[in-house]
């Protein structure tokens, strides 16, 4: 029966997980630990006080009040006063700043003549995220500085409140944001992250699981114990790993939508389901994988490489629609692809679940490579020639 | 010392595994992901555009978000849901909605509002969209009282593969030698079991020209890298070669000498890369750099540092991007010295303690 079979694989598995500390490690210990650190990392999501310095040569009350609404913006922080935009500069290639905002001196004349005064701002393009909301809220504290001047002088002149407003502004934007509204650096980027963890260690240790066993030429006797079928013997070895997994993603889901508030915008069971799935394709990669090798460490080397490398070109930190032709057809070969594109629909946009049915199915896929591989695994694992490898 | 870098040499290449992470992984990952990244800015987002208004001054606006860089018009729709329909299908990343009505409020007194439909969820589609039309809107708003004038300094087209590759490549030193070294490490010891230690000075030898023969492993990869993959994708390359030399041979021997110490760790071969692997995206956050410093806790930032990588990252960056003089990094220099001279002493200990409990053992 191959229930028995199952059931058998299974217990020595659980015998083995226990004996082993590197096999507890990969499935309890790490992905522990790494939810840990993710969730620390990601926590506060909002890029704050980036640290800029300033050339203020006018040095006025007009000047002083501009540069009073930058430093009072969350994203960045006045660090540095300096005399010169050489100063400034030095202190941008020590790393301490960010950008340098430059005042130049006749400003506040510039201002009362009622011509344009110009601030010159200048961002470090070396580091492109803090830079980014550098330049954000600079434009954003300059611009509100600009209209409040711009309706003390209408507002002199007898022009009405709103009317200055609509000379000021004359088209407003309205944005509405779809996922994500607040811009949350920890959103867009802590799902993917985490779940990349579970893809590493889920085809780590199904890497390890089987290829233990013929590294240390014990696959005989797994065999024996799940009454010589291979099905059920690896349907029960693998079990630990895919359920260790599954309780990991559930965790991820409790820290994402619970500790770090974000909104689970579908049914968290289709969510836990389509995870379960991807564990199990995951898997089944690996376990083609050192079939194909027959060799633990270099099934190790392969399948940690390419379960890493599923995260550049998942598009999560830059878009797979922006990477080069070839770059986009690489991104069909992880799973992790479509599985991200199925989160970011499905659970971030509120997109229903038939936009993401090509997705899903494009991950189940995968699964085609058990029965391509499944002649390999019964040949290696019956032969001892295939055994022992370093 | 030469005696012992050729044994070296000879474990690494013979051993299939070690030779693939420590000689060709460097240069097998570094130009997988320089294909991922060499694409740089993004480009034409697809949008769609609700047009309610249909007006001469509509028109204009949308003809500008056509001949913008960033954005593409892809669909004129007739209404949200069209559009709403086409984002959700992933054919477009943004919607712009012009209100019936919007030629007339402009030149009326109520003023003018546009509506932007934005995915907060892949930040950097947002801001190309957000960025365009915001041009748009101040090419329209004309000068205010103050105008802002910007300029990007070093990577002048905010170019992401010149951001994030300079991380990424001093990461691949660190996370290569941290698995393979572990890898060598055991092999090594079960033949140095065989033919017992000597004295104390051997350890310090042996522990030099393991950091030697990476050395040279490593010079070759890096200068293959810098030589051949970074022109090839037009990454920045603005700084003096001698210093980033100096600054990448301070970053080796630290980085060695935390691999061998490390490597103390493990007893069985496939141990290092079990527990190492899943270890490269958390130290590549901890440096600062790609996801900024600035998001996370500072103590976690602090707890970073005892990476060598995150002293080079900063160091690289600025020499290799920002054109910066070795005075400019001093404090990473003297954070990878400290490092080196660190691990180096800690490895020695190992080293001599593994193999004096060895020779007891033996004995």
């Amino acid at each position: 029966m191959l229930i028995n079979s199952i059931i058998s694989s299974l217990k020595r598995e659980l015998r083995e997980i226990i004996s082993d500390k590197l096999y507890i490690a990969i499935l309890l210990l790490l992905p522990t630990l790494m939810i840990l650190f993710f969730g620390i990392i990601f926590y506060r999501g909002a890029i704050e006080g980036v640290p800029i310095a300033v050339v203020d040569r006018d040095f006025t009350p007009l000047s002083r009040q501009m540069l009073g609404m930058i430093n009072a913006t969350s994203g960045v922080d006045i660090a540095f006063e300096e005399m010169s935009i050489y100063d400034a500069e030095e202190r941008m290639l020590n790393g301490e700043v960010m950008g340098i905002v430059y005042v130049d001196q006749g400003f506040e004349d510039s201002i009362y003549r009622g011509e344009s005064a110009e601030v010159g701002c200048y961002l470090n393009g070396a580091n492109i995220s803090a830079s980014g909301v550098a330049s954000r809220d600079i434009q954003l504290a300059v611009q509100s500085f600009s209209a409040g001047i711009e309706l003390q002088r209408l507002q002199s002149m007898g022009v009405d409140n709103a009317q200055a407003m609509v000379e000021i502004m004359p088209i407003n934007i309205q944005s509405n944001i779809i996922s994500n509204p607040y811009l949350n650096y920890g959103y867009y980027l802590a799902p993917i992250f985490m779940i990349l963890g579970i893809v590493v260690f889920t085809v780590l240790s199904t890497i390890y699981a089987v290829g233990r066993e013929l590294r240390y030429r014990t696959a005989q006797s797994w065999l024996s114990v799940a009454n010589n079928s291979l099905a059920g013997g690896v349907v029960g070895k693998l079990l630990p790993t895919t359920m260790s997994m599954t309780l990991m993603s559930q965790i991820i889901y409790l820290v994402l939508f619970v500790v770090m508030g974000m909104e689970c915008e579908g049914s968290y069971i289709v969510l836990t389901l389509v995870t379960i799935l991807f564990i199990i394709v995951y898997q089944t990669v690996a376990l083609s994988i050192i079939s194909v090798t027959s060799n633990l460490r270099l099934a190790l080397s392969l399948g940690g490489g390419y379960s890493v490398m599923a995260f550049t070109f998942s598009g999560i930190t830059f878009p797979t629609m922006a990477m080069y032709g070839v770059a986009q057809a690489f991104s069909k070969l992880f799973p992790l692809s479509y599985f991200s594109e199925f989160f970011v629909g499905y659970v971030m946009r509120d997109a229903p679940l038939r936009y993401d049915v090509d997705n899903l199915l494009y991950m189940t896929l995968f699964l085609v490579v058990v029965p391509l591989s499944w002649r390999r695994l019964q040949t290696v694992v019956s032969e001892d020639k295939y055994w022992g490898r370093e | 010392m030469f005696r012992l870098v050729k044994r070296e040499m000879c474990l690494i290449f013979g051993d299939s595994g070690a030779m693939l992470l420590l000689i060709f992984a460097m240069l097998i990952y570094a130009t997988i992901y320089s294909i991922a990244y060499g694409a740089e800015v993004v480009e034409c987002v697809p949008i769609a555009v609700v047009n309610e208004d249909n007006t001469s001054t509509s028109r204009t606006f949308v003809n500008g978000l056509r001949a913008g860089a960033n954005t593409e018009v892809a669909y004129e729709v007739q209404s949200v849901a069209e559009g709403r329909e086409l984002f959700y299908n992933r054919d477009v990343y943004a919607i712009v909605v012009i209100p019936d009505g919007f030629e007339r409020a402009l030149y009326g007194a109520e003023g003018a509002t546009i509506s932007l439909i934005l995915d907060g969820s892949h930040l950097l589609l947002y801001r190309a969209v957000l960025e365009q039309a915001m041009a748009e809107l101040l090419a329209d708003a004309g000068g205010g009282a103050v105008s802002l004038s910007s300029e990007v300094l070093y990577n002048r087209s905010l170019g992401y593969g010149s951001f994030v590759m300079p991380s990424i490549v001093v990461l691949l030193v660190q996370q290569t030698l941290l698995i393979g070294v572990g890898m060598v490490a055991i092999r090594r010891r079960k033949h140095s079991a065989l033919i017992g230690c000597r004295t104390w000075f051997y350890g310090i030898w042996q522990v030099l020209s393991i950091t030697l023969t990476h050395i040279v492993i490593y010079a070759v990869s890096l200068t293959i890298v810098l030589v051949v993959l970074w022109p090839a994708f037009g990454f920045p390359f603005e700084g003096r070669i001698w210093d980033i030399a100096l600054l990448m041979l301070l970053y080796i021997v630290a980085t060695s000498a935390l691999a061998q110490t490390v490597s103390y760790l493990f007893k069985r071969r496939e141990a290092p890369i079990l527990t190492l692997l899943w270890s490269s995206v958390p130290i590549l956050l901890l440096a600062g750099v790609s996801y900024p410093k600035e998001v996370f806790p500072a103590w976690l930032y602090d707890v970073g540092r005892l990476f060598p990588s995150s002293s080079a990252v900063e160091g690289f960056i600025s020499l290799n991007t920002m054109g910066a003089s070795l005075q400019n990094i001093k404090s990473e220099i003297a954070a990878l010295v400290f490092l080196a001279f660190l691990y180096t002493f800690i490895a020695i200990i190992l080293e001599n303690l593994g193999c004096n409990s060895k020779n007891s053992a033996s004995g």
